[in-house]
C-alpha cells in the first residue's frame, strides 16, 4: 500500500510539474516558438511548393469571384497592384461588382514559375500567366506577367503584394 | 519545490521575454524613410542613366517585370540602350506603400510618372510600381521590380 502511495503521489507530482510547464509554456508563447522551429526545419523545396499552391489558389479564388475565400489568403494590409493601386477591402469590393458576371475566366496557365525565399516565412513568385475570357462564343486570351510577395501569418501563407502586368502585343481576340 | 519554481517562473519569465522581443524587433526593423530614398535614388539612376551605378543596387538574381521579364544583365543593358539617344525624367512617386516584411525585406508600392524623349518621338507613361529590398551583407539590394503601366499612356511626335 505504501508503495502504492508513492506511486500515486509521484504521479500527481509529476502532473501537477507537467501541468506548471505547459502553463510556462504556453504563457510565454515557447509553444508557438516550437512551432515555428518545426516550420523553419521545412525543406526550401516544400516552402516553394507551399508558395506556389497558394499563389494557385490565390488566381483561382480572383477568377472565381470567390470573395471569402480570398480574404482568408490576402493578408489584411496586402495591396493589388493592377492599373489601380488596392488595398484588400477595394480588392473584395471590385470582386464583389462581378457577381453574376455573364462570361467565364480560365484558370491562370503559370510557366517559367521562379520562386525565391527572401527570410524565413517571406518568399516572392514570379511566372508568365496566360488567360482566356470567354463570352458566348467570344473570348479573348490574355498573357503578362504576375509576380506575389507572399508573407507567412497567423500559420498560413498570405499575399501580401501581388502585381499583374499584361503584354498587349499578345493580346488574341477569337469570335 | 519543481513546482514552486515553474509557477514562479511563469509569473516573472514572460514579461522578460517579451521585453527581449520587442527590443531585437524595435532596433532591428527598417526604416520605412530609407527606403522611400532608395527607390528615389533608382529611379534618378535610371534616369540619369547611371546605368553603371543602377547596377550595383541590383542582386544578381534580379529580375525586371513589365511587360517582359528581364534579368540583371538585361536590365542594365536595357538602361544603356534607352540613354543612346533617348532621355527619361520621372515624377515624384505618389500613392507610396512601404511593408516591412521582416528585419532584411522591404516591399514597397507606388505610383510614378516617366516620359521618355527620343528625338522628335515623347512617350509619357504612368506606371504602378511595386519593388522589393533585400538587406545583404548591411546594404540594401533589389531583389524584384515591377511595372504595370496604366492604360492611356501616350506616344506623340513633338
Amino acid at each position: 500500500m505504501r508503495t502504492t502511495r508513492e506511486g500515486n503521489s509521484r504521479r500527481q507530482f509529476r502532473f501537477s510539474a507537467m501541468t506548471a510547464l505547459a502553463c510556462f509554456c504556453l504563457y510565454t508563447g515557447m509553444v508557438p516558438s516550437w512551432a515555428q522551429t518545426r516550420a523553419a526545419a521545412k525543406s526550401p523545396q516544400s516552402e516553394g511548393a507551399e508558395v506556389m499552391a497558394a499563389e494557385i489558389e490565390f488566381q483561382r479564388d480572383e477568377n472565381t469571384f470567390n470573395v471569402t475565400a480570398l480574404k482568408r489568403l490576402m493578408a489584411s494590409d496586402g495591396i493589388e497592384v493592377q492599373d489601380e493601386i488596392m488595398n484588400r477591402d477595394r480588392v473584395l469590393e471590385v470582386l464583389s461588382s462581378f457577381r453574376g458576371f455573364p462570361c467565364h475566366l480560365s484558370p491562370v496557365k503559370m510557366e517559367d514559375t521562379d520562386v525565391a525565399l527572401l527570410a524565413k516565412g517571406v518568399a516572392t513568385i514570379l511566372y508568365k500567366a496566360t488567360e482566356t475570357l470567354s463570352c458566348g462564343r467570344k473570348s479573348l486570351t490574355i498573357q503578362g506577367n504576375a509576380s506575389g510577395v507572399w508573407v507567412r501569418k497567423d500559420g498560413h501563407w498570405q499575399a501580401q503584394i501581388h502585381t499583374e502586368t499584361i503584354d498587349w502585343s499578345k493580346m488574341e481576340i477569337h469570335r | 519545490m519543481l513546482r514552486h519554481f515553474l509557477i514562479a517562473l511563469c509569473l516573472i519569465a514572460p514579461p522578460v521575454f517579451a521585453q527581449t522581443a520587442s527590443s531585437v524587433q524595435a532596433s532591428s526593423l527598417p526604416d520605412p524613410k530609407e527606403i522611400i530614398a532608395l527607390e528615389n535614388n533608382l529611379l534618378d539612376l535610371n534616369a540619369a542613366g547611371n546605368c553603371d551605378d543602377l547596377g550595383k543596387l541590383l542582386l544578381p538574381e534580379f529580375k525586371a517585370v513589365s511587360q517582359t521579364i528581364s534579368d540583371r544583365e538585361q536590365t542594365i543593358g536595357i538602361c544603356r540602350k534607352l540613354h543612346d539617344g533617348c532621355t527619361v525624367t520621372h515624377s515624384p512617386i505618389s500613392q507610396q506603400q512601404v511593408d516591412v516584411l521582416s528585419s532584411d525585406v522591404v516591399g514597397m508600392v507606388y505610383k510614378t510618372g516617366i516620359v521618355t524623349i527620343c528625338g522628335s518621338k515623347k512617350a509619357n507613361i504612368t506606371v504602378n510600381a511595386t519593388s522589393v529590398w533585400v538587406r545583404t551583407d548591411g546594404s540594401w539590394k533589389l531583389h524584384l521590380h515591377t511595372e504595370r503601366a496604366i492604360a492611356g499612356f501616350a506616344v506623340q511626335s513633338q
